[in-house]
């Protein structure tokens, strides 16, 4: 009886070893150990043994269906883990291949100037107005301090439709819609972002192009401030390193009036042919709003003074990104629309 | 303003670099855009001085001159001896390069060895006026052995100024002069303009102003016994510099003094003015004149003219006339400084196309109080180069001598509005240094000088005191007072949410001009009298191609796609937000309606070319996709797509949509006669929507729905119905039928074919039912389906499919 169950075990073994499959394996499984398997068989017949010769034949019985069991159990275990590295041998891809592509749409980059500017004045506690594009006489210049026949009025060759009904030439307009809607309310910090339109069209000039307006009214704005306002601008939106440089200049509704320069964005002020090597670029005309602009919008100048400042989008966007043509803004080839992620 | 600077140096002592100078004024807000130089563009030619001129022995047409070129004696054989002893030339010494690169060597003419060459005006590229060709002729006391660059000052810095329209005082050198001694710290320097006043011998002339409202004062002077000749060449030097083309010394005189002071002035020929009179007036209807470049003007009661008692001679501060223009002939010269209406002049040039340094200086406003030196110091001048003797005394019609301001200012104020601590003496000793007289108290009280009328009120001095102390002095510090809030309006993140949506789609913004070619309507085939038409039409356009305003986004998207189809870039999906303009009236009396539009094209096919899958055209259900997201991400839930017909549209694949019984938009495949218009070879799908209309409807927070608690039921419904019916009809019946049961029906499939009746189709529907309350049982599931199959068949002829 021995000698068989050492049989079975060994021819067991032996099976075990050789299952290739899972499926194999079971049989082996069922062959043994199954209800009529033939290791069940030997239990079965343990009633017909002398009460010496049991306990010995059992534990050994015992012995072998357990030491099967667990040789069943490890095979398979094996041979599921080949079968699995089979298969994901058979599904190894060259990862190299280009992945599948995500049609990805892009703003426009002055779209994306603009929101970035308005993000950082609404971080300052300015809002965004708006204004119309055709404006009236009034509002593009009379109220801006622009009598008729004012030499200031050369530096914007306009549009007109009417002799009293224009395309704006700047988005200054918004600033007197906005104080006639509030005064005389103070604060006032608002951005006004839009499109203008000059009487220009070379290759630095574009008849229609993009402007931001800023304005600040409140009793005591001060030439200072706006440096200080326009400086913390400079700093968010071209780095932290960025200094501002203000020249005096003249605009007919801020008095006393600034060009503003910050150092450089390409040469971070060392000189480079942008700058003209001088480290400055010109970004904006600012100045405080001229006590005649105040009055006429209903503001009383000995109660209020505020700030005023406008920049051209496109020069902006040109120095951001690199951008050397004005005119690719506007002809918008998907090629280079794409290349503002 | 072209400042040349040894000539500034007349009027303010200057020992900076001009580069250094053009800082400085730069940072006072007188820009200067450049330095330049006249240029020379020779070498190694020198001042020489001829010492005797004899013919050549041996050649007709050839001179052998003897010259000293500073170091030695020299001979050198000329062409031409419009030169005798004792004039200064131009040397080309052997190894000089001329313009053009023509070497000079030494070289024997005729046997005689010539050790350079005398050079004409031409040959060194100088655009002097020598009057005869030949050798340049120099002024006697040109030093001999210099560098001719260095005698003529050819080399000498040009400040080239771009001023801002308030500092006309600045378009002349002496404004410029006081500028730069209130920045240094010098003192101006004005010309010695005492003339030697004689008796007249010729008629006093007399002056009447008519037009007193366009000519504030008018200045006369006669010079008498006039040689009109050619100018020295160094004053032809300083026009050259200033930018302007020598003429004769008279003229040359006035433009000479008109750069030095600002002030235009004008020389007429005396004995050609009719009874030896000037009077101002207004021109008459239907006059004419014949201005010095020799074009006949007809002029209008706007424009102002300085006539004599018989015709008109010049357009005041514009251009004089050809018949009063100084001749060789000229004996007798009458000069005039005249002060116009700055408006006047601006109009008067405006309507004749003309734009002469004078009239820019008018236009800017010149020093009314300045005529009557200006006039003194060209008699001068001319006393000086020899060219005629003053006749008499300067005649001066003056009605109402103008003061210089008196203006007040607040120095706390200044210092308020700058942000900026400067102590009033400080604020003081500004004003004094601009020349300004100054009066302490209080307040400062500053007499202006009429050369200054940008300076007119208290907030004017307020910037000189910055200008000239610096603004980069200034401090930088924030806004103080009550804190505000920076914040979207509800439309504004609204329309930010439209363009996440749009470019999450995949569509890339474009952004085109908002004037268009009346012509692209025809290209869109809108009929005649179509509304889109109806045009703001901009009265000066740059040209017919951007000479209306747009009134749908549409045509410009459509070229976008043309541009980049004619680049290969076929596969194209593009949006535009932007304004089109809807005139309210027609003329424009109010401004007009500015809405702002959603503009949509897609092209070509999607996704992109990938190893694993096939791009597949795109079509109508595409661009409807993207309007559906939209309006779903915008909270839209009420909206319906309605097939409608538009001339630029294929019928049959185009839709209006309508939220709340209002049509906000269209979408539709372009016609293709719109696209044979265009050149465009694919079929383009579109969509314009009108967000004003749009956003009213949006709702940017969501309310979160409580997640169902029961499980749903899920069904399948296809249905045979005749083409008649739209997909539409029998999703609304399901939902009616299926009442609140029914939470979603789903299309997914659309059939035709053999086992489908002709002019039918086959649609497939899932149809989730849900009770919220309970679980459903199969029963009630079954018994509504079947309600629904009824209705569908009852109400719509559908046959259902197993």
């Amino acid at each position: 009886m021995q000698a068989q169950l050492s049989e079975i075990a060994e021819k067991a073994r032996a099976e075990i070893n050789a299952a290739e499959t899972e499926e194999e394996l079971k049989k082996v499984q069922v062959r043994y150990l199954g209800k009529k398997g033939e290791i069940t068989a030997v239990l079965r017949g343990m009633g017909k043994l002398s009460p010496e010769e049991r306990p010995i034949i059992g534990s050994l019985a015992n012995q072998i269906r357990d030491e099967i069991t667990t040789l069943l159990k490890e095979r398979e275990q094996k041979l599921r883990h080949k079968a699995r590295q089979k298969q994901m041998e058979a599904e190894r891809v060259d990862v190299t291949l280009p992945g599948r592509p995500f049609a990805q749409g892009f703003l426009h980059p002055l779209t994306q100037v603009i929101e970035e500017i308005c993000d950082i004045f609404l971080g300052m506690g300015f809002t965004i107005a708006e204004g119309p594009e055709v404006e009236t006489d009034y509002y593009n210049f009379e109220a801006l301090n622009i009598p008729k026949d004012h030499p200031a009025r050369d530096m914007q060759d306009s549009f007109y439709f009417q002799p009293e009904i224009l395309l704006r030439t700047h988005t200054s307009p918004m600033q007197v819609r906005t104080m006639e809607k509030v005064a005389p309310q103070v604060p006032v910090r608002i951005i006004a972002p839009g499109k203008v339109y000059r009487r220009d069209d070379d290759a630095t000039h574009s008849p229609m192009f993009h402007q931001i307006e800023g304005l600040a009214i409140d009793h005591n704005i001060s030439l200072a401030d706006l440096k200080g306002t326009l400086l913390s601008f400079a700093r968010q939106m071209f780095g932290p390193k960025q200094q501002v440089r203000l020249r005096p200049s003249f605009f007919p509704f801020t008095e006393p009036s600034a060009e503003v320069d910050i150092s450089c964005v390409i040469c971070q002020g060392s000189g480079c042919s942008v700058c003209k090597h001088t480290g400055w670029i010109e970004i904006l005309g600012s100045g405080m709003v001229h006590p005649k602009v105040l009055a006429m919008s209903g503001y009383d100048p000995e109660e209020h003074t505020g700030y005023a400042f406008g920049m051209g989008i496109e020069r902006i966007a040109m120095l951001k990104y690199g951008v050397n043509d004005l005119r690719l803004f506007f002809q918008n080839d998907i090629r280079m629309l794409r290349q503002f992620r | 303003m072209r400042v040349p600077y040894t000539w500034l140096k007349d009027f303010v002592d200057l020992e900076l670099p001009a580069q250094e100078l053009a800082d400085l004024l730069t940072h006072a807000g007188i820009e200067v855009d450049e330095i330049t130089s006249l240029q020379p563009n020779f070498s190694g030619v020198v001042v020489a001085e001829v010492l005797k001129v004899e013919k050549h022995p041996d050649a007709d047409k050839l001179y052998v001159v003897r010259v000293n070129d500073g170091s030695e004696e020299k001979t050198v054989v000329a062409g031409i001896n419009n030169f005798a002893p004792g004039d200064k030339v131009p040397l080309a010494q052997p190894g000089a390069v001329l313009p053009g690169g023509v070497k000079i060597k030494k070289a024997k003419l005729r046997g005689i060895e010539s050790m350079g060459m005398l050079c004409s005006a031409a040959e060194l590229d100088l655009p002097l006026n020598p009057g005869v060709d030949g050798v340049l002729v120099l002024d006697r006391e040109t030093p001999v052995g210099v560098p001719l660059a260095e005698a003529l000052l050819l080399n000498d810095p040009i400040l080239v100024l771009d001023l801002t329209p308030n500092r006309a005082d600045c378009l002349g050198l002496i404004g410029v002069a006081y500028e730069v001694a209130a920045l240094t710290g010098k003192k101006v320097q004005l010309p010695n303009n005492n003339l030697q006043l004689t008796k007249a011998q010729l008629p006093v002339p007399s002056i009447q102003i008519e037009a007193k409202d366009l000519c504030g004062r008018y200045v006369g002077l006669v010079i008498r016994d006039v040689q009109v000749d050619l100018s020295p060449i160094w004053l032809q030097v300083r026009l050259l510099q200033a930018g302007i083309r020598p003429i004769s010394n008279i003229v040359d005189v006035t433009n000479y003094v008109m750069w030095e002071y600002g002030q235009p002035l004008h020389a007429f020929d005396y004995d050609t003015l009719a009874d030896h009179s000037i009077i101002v007036r207004r021109a008459r209807k239907g006059e004419t004149l014949t201005t010095l470049d020799n074009i006949e003007r007809i002029l209008t009661p706007e424009m102002l003219v300085i006539a004599d008692t018989k015709r008109a001679v010049g357009l005041a501060g514009v251009m004089g006339g050809l018949e009063t223009e100084v001749t060789e002939n000229t004996r007798n010269v009458f000069l005039e400084s005249a002060h116009f209406t700055a408006v006047n002049i601006r109009r008067t040039g405006r309507a004749l196309g003309l734009y002469s340094e004078a009239q820019q200086r008018f236009e800017k406003g010149v020093d009314i109080n300045g005529c009557a030196e200006a006039i003194r110091r060209a008699a001068r001048l001319l006393e000086i180069l020899g060219a005629g003797s003053v006749d008499g005394e300067v005649v001066d019609a003056y009605i109402n001598p103008r003061n210089p301001k008196r203006i007040s200012m607040r120095p706390q104020r200044a210092r308020k509005l700058l942000g900026l601590e400067i102590s009033q003496l400080e604020m003081a000793n500004i004003f004094k240094r601009l020349g300004f007289q100054v009066e302490e108290g209080t307040q400062l009280h500053v007499t202006v000088p009429t050369l200054r009328a940008d300076l007119q009120e208290e907030v004017d001095l307020i910037e000189e005191v910055a200008r000239i102390y610096g603004y980069d002095k200034i401090d930088t510090t924030l806004p103080k007072g009550v804190i505000t809030q920076g914040s979207l309006t509800e439309k504004q993140r609204a329309l930010r949410k439209v363009k996440e949506v749009l470019t999450a789609c995949g569509l890339t913004e474009a952004i085109c001009y908002s004037f268009i070619s009346p012509q692209q309507f025809d290209k869109l085939c809108l009929p005649m009298d179509s509304p889109l038409r109806r045009v703001l039409k901009i009265a000066n356009p740059l040209s017919e191609e951007q000479s209306v305003m747009r009134t749908m986004l549409l045509g410009g998207l459509l070229d976008v796609l043309v541009y980049n189809q004619n680049r290969n870039e076929r596969n194209l999906k593009l949006f535009e937000i932007g304004s089109v303009f809807i005139p309210a009236a027609e003329p424009l009396a109010k401004l007009p309606q500015e809405p702002t539009m959603l503009g949509i094209t897609l092209m070509g096919a999607f996704p992109a070319e990938h190893w694993q899958q096939k791009p597949s055209p795109t079509d109508f259900f595409e661009v409807k996709g993207i309007v559906e997201v939209l309006l779903e991400r915008l909270g839209i839930a009420e909206y319906t797509f309605t097939a409608c017909e538009l001339p630029w549209c294929q019928p049959g694949q185009t839709a209006a949509l309508f939220i709340a019984q209002e049509q906000v938009g269209w979408l539709g495949r372009i016609h293709p006669d719109v696209l044979d218009n265009y050149d465009l070879e694919q079929p383009v799908f579109a969509a314009e929507l009108n967000l004003e209309l749009l956003l009213k409807h949006a709702r940017l927070t969501a309310k979160y729905v409580p997640l169902p608690r029961y499980p749903a039921v899920l069904r399948d419904l296809a249905v045979v119905v005749p083409d008649t019916v739209t997909a539409k009809e029998v999703i609304d019946v399901i939902s009616e039928v299926g009442g609140k049961l029914v939470e979603k029906v789903t299309l997914f499939d659309q059939y035709r074919g053999p086992q489908i009746p002709e002019n039918c189709r086959s649609l497939a529907f899932a149809v989730t039912y849900r009770d919220l309350q309970r679980t459903l049982s199969d029963e009630v599931v079954a018994a509504l389906h079947q309600k629904i199959e009824a209705a569908l068949r009852e109400r719509l002829g559908a046959e259902l499919r197993s």
